[in-house]
């Protein structure tokens, strides 16, 4: 008798508030307000003359998630809708939203939002790249330059069973930590030589698929690839500030690859 | 039976409501929408004619770090460097023909008259961008040599420079 009730006050202690038992109820503690200042860059193209500016939002992050993207996304819900940005996938694999955040360009879906209320956030646009609107950049060259390194396997000859390029773990390993790329330009436009140089200089985005390529053992236009690079700019721009492996929100190393092609510029 | 009566017209109402909106498209007469055709060259002008108002976005913004700050500085030690040792060259070179004594041994006769705050300031203007660009040029050469690639490591090799460029400038200066 007693082990019975002491087992249905067991289950009551344990399944009572999810099933809403007249136990007393204690009303859920109401979070703390913490506002945090978020200074935005803003310009819009249907009043072009007006120069471009920060714009402040205060924002409850007890009432927001724990990125910035989240934080924007509210402000565009929630308070001002006309504020624009390129997003998709919220989690750091598509590239769409990367910006420059507290002065370090990275992916808004990534950066956490540091909880100190006392400092704002400044968020602006990739650096020196044309503004659409808002937080949108003019990406036309930076894929125009992508496409010219012409990144896909150009082999040589046709696979002796006709239907896989075999290559060793090996020659596999060393395309690990350049296909990971997901053409975000957070380091080519983190780099002062891309910014004054950008319509001749690729950048180090483009300069790492560009050695991707020549790494890769199944691609049989390696003296090509290398060719195209042989002028005062496209290539030799780099001057190892190292800005870009700083910057990448992947944990990637386009530096050490722009290192490796120039070495195999040497030697060819 | 009132009640469900105004509640089945108020749920007809609100049917024919959204039914008026969202028509199919066979439905949409031509002209509740009015849309303007453009050739492809016209449609590139008109983007070329936004593109041209754009603005540029900042730059200046970006946060100082090592990376950047120890290259221009490699940068702007070097071109001080060169730019000093041009003036010297060019007036031991030039300077005599214009009957101004310049040679190692009036320099340092000169030099060592001047007074001792002078003598030491001008000593570290030389050593410390000297000693930098030295040290930072061998971090350099060794990222060409393919060392010191990684994040980590560079970051750490650069605090090493740093460091050593601030005890060897040091020293050159107030030793040497």
């Amino acid at each position: 008798m007693a082990f019975l009730s002491a087992t249905r006050m067991f289950s009551r202690q344990a399944f009572g508030s999810a099933r809403g038992l007249a136990t007393a109820a204690t009303p859920p503690a109401v979070a703390a307000a913490n506002m945090k200042r978020f200074q935005i860059y803003r310009w819009n193209p249907d009043h072009p003359a007006e120069k471009p500016h920060l714009q402040a939002y205060d924002i409850d992050l007890s009432k927001c998630g724990p990125m910035i993207l989240d934080a924007i996304l509210k402000i565009k819900n929630e308070v001002d809708p006309t504020l624009t940005f390129r997003r998709s996938c919220r989690e750091g694999i598509c590239g769409s939203c990367a910006m420059n955040i507290d002065g370090v360009n990275t992916l808004a879906c990534l950066k956490r939002i540091e909880k100190d209320s006392k400092k704002d956030v400044k968020i602006y646009p990739l650096p020196h790249m044309y503004i659409v609107k808002d937080l949108v950049p003019d990406m036309t060259l930076f894929y125009k330059q992508y496409k010219s390194i012409q990144p896909y396997l150009q082999a040589d000859k046709v696979p002796e069973d006709g239907k896989e390029h075999y290559q060793s773990k090996e020659d596999r390993l060393k395309l690990d930590g350049m296909y990971e790329c997901i053409l975000c330009a957070c380091c080519s436009t983190s780099c002062p030589s891309y910014w004054w140089n950008q319509d001749a200089y690729l950048g180090p985005a483009v300069l790492m698929q560009a050695y991707r390529w020549i790494a890769d053992s199944r691609d049989g236009k390696t003296a090509e690839r290398l060719a195209q690079l042989e002028n005062p700019f496209s290539l030799y721009r780099c001057h190892t500030i190292f800005n870009c492996s700083k910057a990448c929100p992947k944990g990637l190393n386009p530096a050490k690859a722009i290192s490796q092609l120039k070495a195999e510029m040497a030697s060819r | 039976m009132q009640r469900a009566t105004g509640t089945m017209s108020t749920l007809v109402k609100s049917q024919a409501m959204r039914r008026a909106i969202l028509r199919p498209a066979s439905a949409v007469s031509s002209r509740d929408i009015s849309t303007a055709t453009i050739s492809t060259d016209e449609n590139l002008a008109l983007l070329n004619k936004q593109r041209n108002l754009r603005p540029n976005s900042p730059w200046h913004i970006y946060q100082p770090q090592l990376t950047s700050v120890s290259s221009i500085a490699n940068r702007a030690t070097g071109v001080g460097l060169s730019a000093g040792m041009y003036a010297l060259f060019l007036g031991h070179l030039m300077l005599p023909a214009f009957g101004v004594p310049f040679d190692s041994a009036t320099i340092v006769s000169t030099f060592a008259e001047f007074p001792e705050w002078f003598k030491l300031s001008t000593k570290a203007l030389i050593a410390f961008p000297a000693a930098f660009h030295t040290l930072n040029g061998m971090r350099h050469l060794s990222w060409d040599a393919g060392k010191l690639l990684d994040l980590r490591t560079s970051y750490a090799a650069g605090y090493a420079v740093i460091a050593a460029s601030a005890v060897s400038g040091g020293a050159i200066a107030f030793y040497l």
